[in-house]
């Protein structure tokens, strides 16, 4: 009894940090059409600049604020400069962003190592939840993660500004045809999906640490989450992140030494099975 | 249409001289640079780092095939690389075969394991053929890590603790010259059968689903063989180059054979020389190694470097940057034909 409840607890909160890695990263796929191969790397940055402003000696809440903040204006920056100008070739958009990606690594490594550092948690303390003592950092993250696809989903379906970005994902040109300025929207974006990358990596830094290197393995999970959940899908990604977080957390509380490899195996037979993934529309 | 009239074209000939000029290098060095007559560590630095250039180049161009001639985007290649690699070491520690056999079987398991990932490639495209490769190299990985977590320098096969490659005796132990012939002719060998590859029927066919596979598909084309064929060939290559490398490390572990730095670095060469030119790759495999190798005080700048110059390429020089680097060369090549042709017509 316990280790199902262990293994229900657990998997929603693996599935929770799954799916704010990966939603930023569908966001931009589902409105401007781009793979952003460096979302991994935006959140392993966000956490660097939050660890940055703590050594120089900045109060907790204001790094992560400004952490936050930096990469909310990085990501547009990165669009206006790097995928804007390449951004009807496919190719060339996937390399572009996979070169920035390993070129932030490095630039991170120049500033201060390739070591891994791990971050302050951001509440301290652990809360009782069904007799489990879980961290009340965790809990925040998972809260987190919910209140912001939450917020985004309300965002997107409720509001004129939200409303636009749907439009725009749906049909570029007719929504050029009825005025919504597509150019400006899509910055936007980027800008939000900057600024969840950098929410995941402070969390996911606060448990684990970082290190340069280690945000492939974000932009693996967001990757996988988001083609299993379909290209594009807010609501497909939340349920691939549950299913890929449940998977590994299964896993890895029954045969721990084949953790990594089963949720990877899955993932393969979606591909097969279902290339366009579970909510997804074809691919082009 | 006629692969072999090209044996005469410029750049055939440009690369045969750059080879030969390479093959001479043990020989000739030592007597045009005095140091190195003295001092035997800086040729022996020189080789190793040139052996490991011709090993990226081998992969290099094992991406170029596959990703950069047939346009299939592959992010794994170091599934290729470790299967080949992984392949060499049982064989030759377990079974004990000589090198030349092990190697060309590290290709052909490899050549399968393309085929493998193949079969569900065949429906993906794009991102969702990406994340497939990425996926089954990952998968690799860690069913090796599974199978035995190996140190760093240990061979990550059971029964095998402990072995290095090539001991008591064979000629990829240690001699470093010996090594540097046979992985330049394995280069060479390469380079020019997937140019003649690349030139060939198949490979007009190739360039067809880069540029357009309905199109391709609408002339007849069964793209799905010609792409599973990308693959095979692709593996092989790869497979190629991971045997090799386990020979010149003396183990096979996930952490050098299988790593993910592999794939970055096989894309990095292909972007610098020349994404869809076979040779080009060769050119950026050798500038990334060198400058790794020799610019090791300069620490993670090199790597900024090679990352932003990269970068650079993909926007400013998307044909890369060899074909920039012959264009002067082939004009002037151009320029003496014609002063030939006018002189003889005179």
């Amino acid at each position: 009894m316990s280790a199902v409840a262990d293994v229900l607890v657990l998997g929603f909160l693996i599935s929770a940090l799954y799916a704010l890695v990966a939603v930023g990263f569908t966001m931009i796929f589902g409105v401007a059409g781009v793979l952003n191969l460096s979302h991994g790397a935006l959140a392993m940055l966000g956490a660097f600049v939050a660890r940055w402003a703590l050594d120089a000696g900045w109060a907790r809440p204001s790094a992560f604020l400004v952490a936050v903040i930096s990469l909310s204006v990085l990501a547009p920056i990165i669009y206006r400069v790097f995928v804007r100008p390449i951004q009807d070739r496919p190719v060339t958009v996937f390399l572009a962003t996979l070169l920035l990606a390993v070129l932030l690594e490095q630039v991170v490594i120049l500033i201060s190592g390739p070591e891994s550092r791990l971050l302050p948690p951001l509440v301290a303390g652990n809360l009782n939840v069904g007799g489990m003592e879980i961290s009340a950092n965790r809990l925040l993250a998972s809260g987190v993660a919910l209140g912001a696809i939450v917020a985004l989903w309300a965002f997107v379906t409720r509001t004129r500004h939200g409303k636009a970005i749907l439009a725009l994902s749906m049909e570029r040109k007719g929504a050029a045809l009825v005025g919504i300025p597509s150019e400006r929207i899509v910055l936007g974006v980027w800008a939000i999906s900057g600024a969840l990358a950098a929410i995941a990596g402070l969390f996911i830094a606060s448990f684990l640490g970082i290190s340069p290197l280690e945000e492939r393995t974000l932009l693996v999970i967001a990757f996988s989450t988001v083609v299993v959940g379909g290209l594009g899908s807010i609501p497909g990604t939340l349920g691939a992140a549950l299913i890929v977080g449940y998977a590994e957390t299964i896993v890895a509380q029954f045969a721990p030494e084949a953790r990594g490899l089963v949720p990877l195996l899955l993932l393969v037979a979606v591909l097969i099975v279902r290339p366009q993934g579970l909510a997804g529309r074809a691919a082009e | 249409m006629r692969p072999f009239s090209t044996l005469t074209d410029g750049r055939w000939l440009g690369f045969l001289g750059i080879s030969l000029l390479l093959a001479l290098l043990p020989t000739l060095l030592p007597i045009l640079v005095p140091a190195m007559e003295e001092n035997r560590f800086l040729l022996d630095r020189l080789l190793t780092t040139l052996i490991l250039a011709n090993v990226w180049a081998i992969l290099a161009m094992s991406w170029d095939i596959l990703s950069g001639y047939t346009g299939q985007i592959s992010f794994g290649h170091s599934f290729f690389f470790g299967l080949g690699a992984y392949t060499a070491a049982a064989l030759s520690v377990v079974a004990g075969w000589s090198p030349v056999w092990v190697i060309a079987i590290g290709g052909a398991v490899a050549a399968l394991g393309g085929l493998l990932i193949a079969a569900p490639a065949l429906r993906l495209r794009g991102p969702y053929l990406a994340l497939m490769t990425l996926v089954a190299a990952l998968a690799l990985e860690r069913f090796m890590r599974w199978l035995k977590p190996a140190d760093a320098f240990d061979i990550g096969i059971p029964g095998a603790e402990g072995a290095i490659l090539c001991i008591p005796d064979c000629f990829l132990s240690h001699d470093a010259t010996a090594k540097y012939y046979y992985v330049l002719g394995l280069m060479v060998l390469v380079a020019v059968a997937l140019q003649l590859l690349a030139r060939s029927r198949i490979g007009e066919i190739f360039a067809a689903i880069r540029d357009d596979e309905e199109t391709a598909q609408a002339c007849g084309v069964n793209t799905a063989k010609y792409k599973a064929l990308a693959f095979a060939v692709s593996g092989f290559v790869g497979g190629l180059s991971g045997a090799f490398y386990v020979y010149h490390l003396g183990s096979a572990s996930p952490a050098s054979v299988l790593n993910l730095q592999r794939s970055v670095e096989a894309i990095v060469a292909a972007v610098l020389g020349g994404m869809g030119t076979i040779t080009g790759p060769i050119g950026g495999a050798y500038l990334l190694v060198v400058v790794q190798e020799y610019l090791r005080p300069l620490g993670a700048w090199r790597f900024f470097a090679l990352f932003a110059l990269a970068l650079l390429v993909l926007y400013l020089l998307p044909r890369g940057l060899l074909p920039e680097f012959a264009r002067p060369l082939r004009r002037g090549r151009e320029w003496l034909k014609m002063r030939w042709r006018a002189r003889r017509s005179r």
